[in-house]
């Protein structure tokens, strides 16, 4: 199928009468996913958002439940968002971020209602990368600029249109119902090429990465690879696949919400505990559980990086702390830090 | 020319140290990832002092690095860094017996979000430095800019470029600027109150509390932020809440009030590029309007929030 | 500096008030106070920074 760039905005329109459709939007100098009220609103060639796509599904402060405590005794609400929605112009390195966030919110001990019912009433439009920044590492964590994992449906820009390659049955029921034209051979060549053409060129070799992890928790390279971390939050908010909360009580006299936050292993008051002790009491150890989560604990449990190479924390990290630097720096040359 | 003539001067000034074994650490540049973009180093050997480097992109303050340290270390300090490693060294943060400052004279360092909005967002691979140009290289576009539009705010406002104390020079000293203006502080006040807190509420909309800006300042290093204080609990933790993102903010500028070195750390860490400096600058210029007190601009001046004269102004109290 | 910055980030005029009165001035505190409540009586009640109808958490409760 295929539908041209001009249709796009009245595409968004009619969807918008029965969906909460999200979609890029411009903020200043860079682009964040909001609900949309108008299909021109949507700023599709703007590359990839500041913050990842996980805010619709896991939002950085979300309300749990609410209460209230009167004379005849307490009220608890606790609404769950089951509102149909679109978001649209996901680049595929969000929407697998999503896969891999779901191995955390869906599983054998746990489903969070929360997250679950947005990710189940949700259609994921991507639209491909014709042109991958220098940042980008996908293809060096299982993605890729067209990878079609979490997507209902993919567009491939052609120029002047884009050509639709449903993924999912719901993809392919939107589609359908949106009654796109039929793309031509030509167009199909067109998509093939686009994609063929989109190359990432930044590498990030992850060969023997987990196995040295496995054994370096002490090594002293950890001394060192944190020293110019600061010690914010930036590169853990920005990060689509970190999920780390904090739930706290918002209350003023008898109202209250329960509110789930996001948290960071970059911060002092993460793993403190009630007793004072802190088991990651200073920036190494912190640190370190940050490289630790991402490519050895999510691997032992669920078999996946914990990364989707978006390059969001390379790009926006306060002192220039390179994940491609420190992974290389902590693979394969122990030597070079510690010469 | 001039940037890898500092650069190596800088190198051989810190590997003599290191081999003559005057500072155990020497905290530096070395060049970075992206884009002319300097990253913090530590060099602890005359080898690893090899990576040490100098560029328009060495933007961060390195003072943050140098408070409660053990041994002798050595800084490359700009302008701005020297002037919180004073203001530190008034606070005791910093030993000054154990620190050796590199001093190089700064014009001002270039900001990525303006090289960014100047190419329109466009994927940039290259900056080469021609002194008072740059050219902006990318995959199918190449642009020539002038460096002095493309220099962080903060460094168009610097006064002190050159630094206030050092124990030896690299490079020469710049010729001194006039006096700042405060012009867009003095354009903010001169605005409603509604339309102030209109803008502020825009602004403080896309802060995420990551806490990049209090992480990055030099003078943020409370062991207990306020913020992240459960009991009691001094401000709402969501994000959500914008008066919670604003009084955050108001909060810490004014607790680095007659401290604030003006350095532009803060903004330069924000990741959402909200305008921070519109606040410290307040401060900052209030201190020196009430006061005539600037902090950091030598090693004499006590801190001017923390002395008392008999003749202190005292606009602010009820008229009767 | 305070009152500055508090009117300078958008909190009304008139709202933060401070003095200097001794422990042994009784009428001269009873009469700032009176004159202090009268003005932010005036200004009315406080609705806050930003005009938000958001509640406890930002969560339009």
């Amino acid at each position: 199928m295929i539908v041209s760039k001009k249709e796009i905005p009245s595409f968004l329109d009619k969807l918008i009468s029965d969906y909460q459709v999200f979609a890029p939007v411009q903020k200043g100098s860079y682009t964040l996913f909001k609900q949309i009220c108008s299909g021109t609103d949507a700023v599709l060639d703007g590359g990839i958002t500041k913050l990842p796509v996980k805010e619709i599904f896991f939002p950085q402060s979300e309300k749990l439940f609410s209460y209230n405590v009167t004379n005849e005794g307490a009220k608890l609400e606790a609404p769950v968002d089951d509102r149909k929605k679109v978001v649209f112009g996901v680049r595929p390195c969000d929407a697998r971020s999503l896969t891999l966030l779901d191995n955390v919110f869906n599983n054998d001990k746990y489903q969070d209602p929360y997250y679950l019912t947005r990710r189940n009433n949700t259609i994921l439009v991507g639209i491909g990368c014709n042109s991958p920044a220098s940042t980008c590492f996908c293809t060096s964590v299982n993605g890729g600029p067209f990878d079609t994992k979490g997507l209902d449906l993919l567009l491939v820009d052609t120029g002047d249109a884009y050509v639709v390659e449903p993924v999912s049955d719901k993809g392919k029921e939107l589609a359908e119902k949106a009654g796109f034209a039929a793309a031509s051979d030509a167009d199909k060549a067109a998509a093939a090429k686009v994609k063929e053409e989109a190359v990432v060129s930044c590498r990030v070799n992850t060969d023997g990465l987990k196995a040295k992890l496995d054994v370096n928790f002490y090594d002293p390279i950890w001394d060192r690879i944190h020293e110019k971390c600061l010690g914010c939050g930036a590169c853990t908010y920005l990060c689509p696949t970190c999920h780390c909360f904090d739930i706290v009580d918002d209350a003023v006299d008898c109202n209250g919400c329960r509110v789930r936050n996001w948290d960071s292993c970059a911060f002092p008051l993460f793993t403190l505990h009630g007793s004072g002790h802190n088991p990651r009491s200073t920036n190494k150890e912190r640190y370190r559980n940050r490289i630790m989560h991402k490519f050895k604990y999510f691997v032992d449990n669920f078999n996946e990086i914990a990364c989707v190479g978006c390059g969001r924390c390379i790009k926006n990290c306060p002192v220039n702390m390179d994940i491609r630097v420190v992974l290389e720096d902590i693979r394969g040359s122990e030597a070079r830090l510690d010469s | 020319m001039r940037m890898q003539k500092l650069a190596a001067q800088i190198k051989d000034a810190a590997k003599k140290l290191l081999e003559e074994k005057k500072v155990d650490l020497v905290v530096g540049f070395a060049e970075g990832s992206l884009p002319l973009r300097g990253t913090p180093l530590f060099a602890r050997t005359p080898e690893e002092a090899d990576k040490l480097t100098w560029n328009r992109g060495c933007e961060n303050n390195l003072a943050n690095y140098l408070r409660k340290r053990e041994g002798k270390v050595a800084v490359v300090a700009k302008g701005c860094d020297v002037r919180s490693i004073v203001a530190l060294v008034k606070e005791n943060q910093i030993n000054r017996d154990n620190l050796y400052i590199i001093g190089v004279p700064c014009s001002g360092m270039i900001d990525r979000k303006k090289v960014n909005q100047l190419v329109g967002g466009k994927d940039v691979l290259e900056i080469e430095d021609n002194g008072d140009t740059v050219v902006i290289k990318g995959k199918d576009f190449s642009e020539t800019a002038r460096v002095a539009d493309l220099l962080h705010n903060s460094c168009q406002d610097c006064r002190y470029g050159n630094p206030v104390v050092y124990d030896e020079l690299i490079g020469e000293l710049l010729p001194e600027k006039g006096e700042d203006d405060f012009a867009e502080i003095k354009e903010f006040e001169a605005k409603t109150a509604a339309e102030r807190r209109a803008y502020l509420a825009e602004e403080f909309s896309k802060c995420i509390r990551c806490y990049a800006c209090r992480n990055a300042c030099p003078m943020c290093y409370c062991e207990e932020c306020f913020v992240d204080c459960s009991t009691p609990q001094w401000i709402g933790k969501s994000a959500a809440d914008i008066q919670d993102n604003i009084l955050f903010q108001a909060v810490r500028v004014f607790h680095s009030a007659g401290r604030c070195a003006d350095c532009g750390a803060c903004e330069r860490a924000c990741p959402m590029g909200i305008n921070l400096r519109l606040l410290t600058r307040k401060l900052v210029k209030d201190v020196k309007e009430l006061f005539n007190a600037e902090a950091g601009v030598n090693m004499e001046d006590k801190a001017a929030l923390a002395t008392f004269t008999a003749d202190d102004p005292e606009p602010f109290l009820v008229k009767e | 500096m305070l009152k500055n910055l508090l009117e300078y980030i958008g909190v009304d005029e008139g709202r933060v008030n401070f003095s200097w009165v001794s422990a042994a001035e009784g009428g001269r505190f009873a009469e700032l106070v009176r004159g202090v409540t009268a003005k932010v009586k005036e200004i009315g009640p406080n609705k806050g920074l930003i005009s938000s109808e958001s509640g406890c958490c930002g969560c339009k409760n």
